[in-house]
């Protein structure tokens, strides 16, 4: 503690006597340190603790450049997964209060959405969550300090405090997760100035309004979605393609159903500029590539949703020779998360080629603080990991996409079962369910091993949990159909495709 | 801290000398209550009004019981270093029972006449504070006398158990069954009846 309180003229002093003293008794202040207090980062300090290591975390926030910012937790807590599920919830709420009168209930015609309600109830969960955070650390006797780290050398970390006082802590092996951030477009006149992100959406206390959001990558679609889903009016420009690296033609019955139901896209167009007019609103330029033409239209908010950059400028890493990739520049890791430093080690979002997710992350976080205590030898299996989008027409899969299984078996090589299924809860409601589809990629022959599973429809994660352990354990398409559907679900449609697309038929399940 | 401690309650009056018979009679419990805002009321006219709850209390004719701390000196002065026993309320935006529990707290305090202090600690603006007092779960009331914790529970009574006590019956029990002894003793028997049933976050791990 004493350590906050010097002077800054003493700090490089003391620093050089810290070092030598540890490099003289060898001891370090820590046996872990961790930089990042998000899903990655507090998984695996906390986990090292109980094992009995002595673990610090060191969290802080660089506020947005709209000067967002947020408490301990990371990423998903509080600008990712748990406000945007919330959110996405609201907007299917919407959806089902319209739906409700067809079955039977008595609802005033216009059902509206106020913003300040469910941002008020999004903060207050999310700052229980900075709590509950706080206290389990507290309790798993793991040193929380809200400071920036940055690497002095591999063993050795700077904290700096919001207030510019320096703490210099050693420790015998660092763990460097601190995630990413969202990326501003660099060649846009007004974008940064004019613009949100991710990290700024959550936390409005007005709503967006009128909103262009400018990606296809699933933050892109989920924000559009729930904006959409609450009664804003939404537009998404997208550059390329949607859901790039996700199965396309999943990608495009999500893009299908968004845009059936309200949804503007503006397809292969890039922005030129953002100006603000004088009535406070927020112009847009931008050019369909297809035709070459320009358009305009003016919006209450632009949302950038172009990409997500990782948090390693203010780490020091390449003083001390850690190697990043020169295109991402994520830290290049092994499969034992190790980096090109002895003893620091990177996970999460931060790595090379590692799913950007949660539950990814804390299983990685905790296997290597076994690793690194000692306990085990086990390394992060990265394959087989199930994920959803949760757009307005939820999407959810795990294993390989149509198109990457046909690159790696040829298209002979493989099987493929599909089937267009209705929900039965959109009947009564009346809904089109036109986009509601299941996909199986099968191994053509031998065992039918299952390649891919792909799935839109309600629920989708919830459906695909369960799929996702019998993928991990091997299934094949005939214990696909030896399984016994469950009645009247959406699920049980996976259980009973038989169809192939090999085949040309009319795929649409029909009645039971 | 220990040590701050010790020192501070060498300064401090001992709550003990604060004797108030539990009685009716309004010219005994008269002169019981200008001792003891006599003692405080340079304490409490020093704090500047606004640094009280805006929340208005039936009784507010006396003065403010309960105030939202505002710092570690803050709490430091008004808390540890009061002459008057000290209900600490953590509580939080985000939590429901806090909501309940407050005003039962600050009505309950305001019985007591000014013979117990009510201060009220946010735990997102005072994280490091609410983390020193070992609060986890919210509400937690903690009970301080002479900078010390005397007790301390956690939870809210459901909201149905607090309508069957009238206010005529929370004050035959404090009438009733006290000793003439310290008023913080009274306040906490009170709240023994309260079970704990604390609004814990659940967490995604």
């Amino acid at each position: 503690m004493a350590a906050l309180y010097r002077g800054r003229h003493r700090w490089k002093r003391i620093n050089c006597l810290h070092i030598f003293s540890r490099k003289l008794t060898g001891k370090n202040d820590y046996d872990l340190l961790v930089i990042g207090g998000g899903s990655g980062g507090l998984a695996c300090s906390k986990e090292a603790a109980q094992l009995g290591q002595k673990v610090a975390v060191l969290d802080y926030v660089e506020p947005s450049a709209k000067g967002a910012k947020w408490g301990l937790g990371g990423t998903c807590v509080n600008v990712g997964c748990i406000p945007k599920k919330l959110m996405h919830q609201a907007a299917l709420l919407g959806t089902a209060v319209k739906d409700a009168k067809k079955y039977g209930w008595q609802i005033p015609d216009t059902v509206s959405h106020d913003w300040p309600t469910m941002a008020e109830a999004v903060h207050n969960h999310v700052k229980s969550l900075n709590w509950g955070h706080r206290v389990q650390l507290q309790d798993k006797k793991v040193k929380y300090m809200n400071l920036k780290g940055s690497l002095v050398d591999e063993h050795t970390v700077r904290g700096l405090s919001k207030a510019g006082k320096e703490t210099i802590l050693t420790a015998k092996n660092i763990v460097i997760a601190t995630g990413g951030r969202p990326k501003y477009p660099t060649n846009i006149p007004g974008a940064a100035e004019h613009g949100i992100t991710s990290d700024d959406i959550f936390w409005l206390k007005k709503s967006p309004g009128k909103t262009l959001v400018v990606g296809a990558s699933y933050v892109a679609l989920e924000c559009a979605g729930f904006l959409k889903g609450i009664g804003l009016d939404t537009t998404v420009m997208v550059r390329s393609i949607a859901l790039r690296g996700f199965d396309q033609q999943m990608a495009g019955l999500v893009t299908d159903y968004m845009e059936a139901h309200g949804t503007r896209f503006a397809w292969k167009s890039v922005p030129n500029r953002v100006d603000k007019v004088s009535s406070g609103a927020l112009q847009v330029t931008w050019t369909d590539t297809q035709t070459g033409s320009e358009h305009k239209d003016t919006f209450d908010s632009v949302l950038w949703a172009v990409g997500r950059a990782p948090e390693t400028k203010a780490l020091g890493l390449d003083k001390l020779g850690v190697q990043l990739n020169k295109e991402t520049g994520k830290i290049v890791v092994g499969p034992d998360e190790s980096t090109s430093v002895p003893n620091i080690y990177a996970f999460g979002d931060i790595g090379e080629g590692r799913p950007e997710l949660t539950p990814t992350a804390i299983k990685a976080g905790k296997l290597l603080a076994r690793r690194l205590a000692g306990q085990s030898t086990e390394l992060m299996n990265y394959d087989n990991v199930p994920t959803t989008v949760f757009t307005p027409l939820e999407y959810s899969c795990v294993g390989l996409s149509e198109e990457e299984a046909e690159k790696r078996h040829g298209k002979d090589g493989i099987e493929i079962y599909h089937a267009f299924y209705k929900p039965l809860e959109f009947t009564v409601a009346e809904r089109d369910a036109s986009q509601c589809y299941i996909k199986v990629v099968c191994e053509q022959g031998g065992t039918g091993k299952i390649l891919g599973l792909h799935f839109t429809g309600p629920n989708a994660g919830e459906v695909a949990q369960g799929f996702a352990v019998g993928f991990q354990c091997g299934a094949t398409y005939s214990h696909l159909i030896q399984t016994v559907g469950i009645h009247p679900t959406c699920a049980e449609e996976v259980v009973k495709v038989h169809i192939t697309k090999r085949s040309g038929l009319d795929a649409t399940v029909t009645g039971c | 801290m220990a040590h701050r401690l010790v020192l501070r309650r060498l300064w401090t009056l001992s709550v003990n000398d604060i004797r108030c018979l539990p009685t009716s009679t309004a010219s005994v419990a008269s002169s019981c209550y200008s001792t003891s805002l006599q003692s405080s009321t340079t304490r409490v006219s020093f704090l500047s009004p606004s640094r009280s709850l805006p929340r208005a209390l039936p009784h507010t004719s006396r003065r403010e019981v309960s105030f939202n701390v505002q710092d570690n000196e803050d709490f430091t002065e008004r808390v540890i270093n009061s002459e008057l026993p000290v209900l600490v309320d953590f509580h939080a935006q985000w939590c429901g029972p806090c909501k309940i529990l407050g005003p039962r707290l600050e009505k309950a305090v305001a019985k007591q006449k000014g013979r117990v202090a009510m201060a009220k600690v946010d735990i997102d603006d005072h994280t490091d504070l609410a983390i020193e007092y070992g609060v986890s779960a919210v509400p937690t009331v903690i009970a301080m006398r002479g900078g010390d914790v005397v007790d301390h529970f956690v939870g809210s009574k459901m909201m149905m158990s607090w309508t069957h006590l009238s206010a005529k019956s929370l004050d035959n029990e404090i009438h009733l069954s006290s000793p003439s002894h310290t008023p913080t003793i009274v306040v906490l028997m009170l709240f023994s009846l309260i079970l704990a049933r604390p609004a814990s976050p659940g967490l995604p791990f």
